[in-house]
């Protein structure tokens, strides 16, 4: 019996070491901080595209800044609990936690989340965005699109992955700006949400490039509009909702942030940290693989741009809400 | 090495067969089978966690470990099942039905090892189906849209009935109320808040995994510890009990079972986002209804475990071809291994075999070395988990605790879900008490959301009309109704035979 217990213990220990022997000490860095390991926590469930950017970057950290960095995934109600979790820790870098735009829209849905309770880090990645049809569609062109959804409003459905995601909103905004009526179908997630585009389920699918990307390849769907604002330098032909007078465009994105009261030299000295590590090359290849654009936004940018994501996607919520 | 003429199939196994490569097929089995082992600590989180460091591995490695953590953890997850009525992984939900009653009565060697041959016939099965059939039959699984899916989990919603071991109202009260419990959370649909009552993790609705480890492991734990006294001598010291090995007869008798697992299995592993959960139990309830001695499941029936067993590891096969055949994940494991293999450069999509050719046979042949590997692991290893069950029982009770609180907790780094096994736990003693069956209640509480929401969505896009012009969709419905319907007409039919007969021979005499 004790052989099976002590089996069982090591065990244990082994999925526990797991977690934490991505380690590697260097050289310790010359400015007080950091003395001691950083804690990034991940909001999301283990292995999502958010999770994967935490484990490829946590490394190139630890190279910077010369202490361990432990990535701890603390999922659960869209990111909150981690959010909520950040917002109460001391700020002292040694607390961060990757975010997704979620940080400024959770608001706008009940949520108890404040990104002024946060001091943004930096941005790790974009994923810009795509409207892909069923490659049998009738429509050829965004113009299609919409004239049918004007023809008969509501009867143009799409699908997206959940309500008040980072793209069911963009296809409030393309309602608006278009001033047509869609149906939204609202999936558990990117995947099943553009498989069901795919599969001729619903009549688009708006989500990132890269995650239509396999579909598109396989010849289930065809882009209709790139939501960037130049055409995509992966497929020239397609052209831009701006061609087509439609001022839309989004992208998802990843990034980190630590609790708001941080020192500002401490925030500084992270930011610059992941900006050494987006450049990366080992970093830049697991994103660009994973059809994610490497794109970085030091602390100040990050400060603009969430404020600008929350004035962006606060109406599209409300009109989403509103049906 | 023997020159073989290269054609993509034995390229594909050639990759595999490397010193290296088998090395990493080795720590995937430890790793796998101390993961399924451990209540709460499921497959889907050992691939997810392992993924982090498989990223620098070459695409082959990266697999043999990640896919040979999701076999081996198959096998380990019965274990726990069958020893302390706690499954390993939702995967073996079905396996406590029987698997424990058999424990109790001494006969836990056998169950484990009759377990782990069903599993490995079911593992075959599902990988055989990969290798012949994988494009063609994901074209199958492209059919499952919102409205066939509804139909699907309307199906094994109707399985309610079967596993409630007869107590046919309380089994549909205890239902119903898992399926009260699968509303808690986000509306799927409008994101509105639903029963979430200002406590900030029910947003993301009932956790699952630890209501299951409450409802079976921990309810049991405190039950035992209630009835201590009566149950003293009631747990046998089991390892002396003779027979391990399945006799020819029972073998025999255990094809049926076996053979239903494994088609039920293979079906449900296709449809995306099912998994094994679902597809053992909807197996045992298949076995049950043609069974020559029904009146046995649920109380320790050879055959319900096997049937359950072999289906739940059926579905493998089917959920790696969806996966790597449609781009959409069959279950949570293979969501957490598409993107570790779109780091490594594979796009898993329709357009993945005819690129790559050579991965189809790689995967078979990774999947039969851990099979093989597992299952002789398994059977060597039994014989010392069995033991287990001779400690004193207040040792193991405490045991046991620790585990499931370790087991849940380790699951999202969350004290609230150590809380909810609790409460589930006492809610599940409760229901043990009175005798409400706790299998009906996880149903409704896992298929209760999926439910909602492909209704919901497929009335969003074309209203009713799109479930009843979804041939799919109606022959399912048409079974699950008659599922609930031809049960009970028989056996109004047969007892009116009897008293039929009875009265004719009254009148005879």
């Amino acid at each position: 019996m004790k052989r099976i217990t002590r089996s069982l213990a090591f065990g244990a220990v082994g999925v526990l070491a797991m977690t934490g022997c991505a380690s590697g000490s260097n050289s310790a860095s010359e400015a007080e901080f950091p003395t001691d390991d950083i804690r990034l926590t991940v909001p999301w469930a283990a292995g999502g595209s958010g999770d994967l950017t935490a484990r490829t970057i946590a490394p190139l950290l630890e190279r910077e800044l010369g202490v361990e960095v432990i990535v701890e995934n603390k999922p659960g109600a869209n990111g909150s609990v981690a959010y909520n979790w950040l917002k109460d820790q001391e700020p002292d870098g040694y607390n961060l936690s990757m975010m997704g735009v979620e940080v400024a829209t959770l608001q706008f849905q009940d949520y108890d989340i404040d990104p002024a309770n946060y001091a943004p880090i930096g941005q790790g990645l974009a994923g810009p965005g795509a409207i892909a049809v069923p490659t049998d569609s009738p429509f050829e062109t965004l113009e299609d699109l919409i004239e049918a959804a004007k023809a008969s409003p509501g009867d143009v459905t799409y699908s997206s992955p959940g309500v008040g995601s980072v793209w069911d909103s963009p296809a409030q905004g393309l309602q608006e700006l278009a001033g047509i009526e869609l149906t939204s179908v609202p999936f558990d997630g990117s995947a099943p949400a553009v498989a069901a585009a795919a599969a001729g389920d619903v009549d688009f699918s708006i989500d990132a490039i890269g995650t239509q990307k396999a579909q598109v390849d396989a010849g289930k769907l065809r882009y209709l509009a790139m939501l960037t604002d130049e055409r995509d330098p992966k497929n020239p032909d397609v052209p831009t909702a701006k061609e087509s007078g439609i001022e839309l465009t989004n992208a998802s994105w990843v990034g980190i942030m630590a609790p708001a009261g941080t020192p500002d030299e401490v925030v500084q000295q992270l930011s610059d940290a992941m900006a050494k590590a987006v450049e990366d090359p080992e970093y830049r290849k697991v994103i660009e693989n994973s059809n994610l654009v490497p794109t970085f936004k030091d602390s100040d940018e990050m400060k603009e741009f969430l404020e600008s994501e929350a004035n962006r996607y606060g109406p599209w919520i409300a009109l989403a809400q509103g049906k | 090495m023997i020159q073989i003429a290269a054609s993509p199939v034995t390229d594909g196994i050639m990759t595999v067969l490397q010193p290296d490569t088998l090395l990493y097929i080795g720590l995937g089995i430890a790793v796998g089978m101390l993961v399924g082992a451990f209540p709460g600590v499921t497959a889907t989180m050992a691939v997810a966690l392992a993924s982090g460091f498989t990223l620098t591995l070459d695409p082959i490695q990266g697999l043999a470990v990640l896919l040979t953590i999701y076999v081996a953890a198959q096998f380990g997850d019965r274990v726990p099942a069958i020893l302390i009525n706690t499954p390993g992984t939702p995967a073996s939900i079905s396996t406590t039905f029987d698997g424990y009653p058999l424990a109790l009565k001494g006969q836990a060697g056998l169950a484990l090892t009759t377990s782990a041959f069903g599993s490995a016939f079911g593992m075959f099965v599902g990988i055989i189906i990969l290798a012949v059939a994988a494009v063609p039959l994901s074209e199958l699984a492209r059919q499952f849209g919102p409205p066939e899916m509804f139909a699907l989990v309307v199906f094994g919603l109707t399985m309610m009935v079967g596993v409630s071991s007869g107590r046919i109202i309380k089994g549909l009260a205890a239902g119903a109320f898992g399926l009260l419990l699968s509303t808690v959370g986000r509306d799927p649909i409008t994101g509105d808040a639903r029963f979430t009552l200002n406590i900030l993790e029910l947003n993301g609705g009932i956790p699952f995994i630890p209501v299951i480890i409450g409802f079976f492991g921990i309810a049991e734990v405190l039950n035992q510890i209630l009835t201590r006294n009566r149950l003293e001598h009631h747990i046998k010291p089991v390892a002396q009990l003779g027979q391990w090995m399945p006799g020819r007869q029972l073998m025999r008798r255990l094809l049926k079972p076996m053979g239903i697992g494994a088609a039920t299995g293979s079906v449900v592993g296709l449809v995306p986002a099912v998994g094994g959960d679902i597809a053992g139990v909807i197996a045992w309830e298949n076995a049950r209804k043609v069974s020559k001695h029904p009146e046995e499941f649920g109380k320790g029936s050879m055959e319900g475990l096997t049937a359950g067993d072999t289906s739940s590891t059926a579905t493998l096969g089917g959920s790696v071809t969806t996966t790597m055949a449609l781009g959409v994940p069959g279950d949570s494991v293979m969501a957490v291994m598409i993107g570790s293999m779109m780091i490594w450069g594979i796009q898993p999509g329709p357009a993945l075999f005819s690129t790559h050719p050579d991965l189809v046979s790689s995967l078979v042949t990774i999947m039969v070395i851990a099979t093989v590997l597992t299952l002789g692991l398994s059977l060597l290893r039994m014989r010392g988990m069995v033991r287990l069950l001779e400690l004193p029982s207040h040792y193991l009770w405490v045991i046991i605790l620790i585990f499931c609180m370790v087991g849940t907790y380790s699951i999202n780094n969350s004290v609230f879900d150590v809380f909810m096994m609790m409460v589930f736990g006492a809610v599940g003693l409760f229901m043990l008490r009175f005798g409400f069956p706790a299998g009906p209640a996880v149903l409704g509480l896992i298929l209760g959301p999926l439910a909602e929401s492909n209704l919901r969505r497929a009335l969003i896009t074309d209203g009713w009309a799109s479930i009843f012009t979804s041939p799919i969709a109606m022959v399912l419905l048409a079974i699950a109704v008659a599922a609930l319907v031809v049960p009970p007409v028989r056996q109004h039919a047969k007892r009116r035979r009897i008293a039929g007969t009875a009265a004719e021979e009254a009148r005879v005499s």
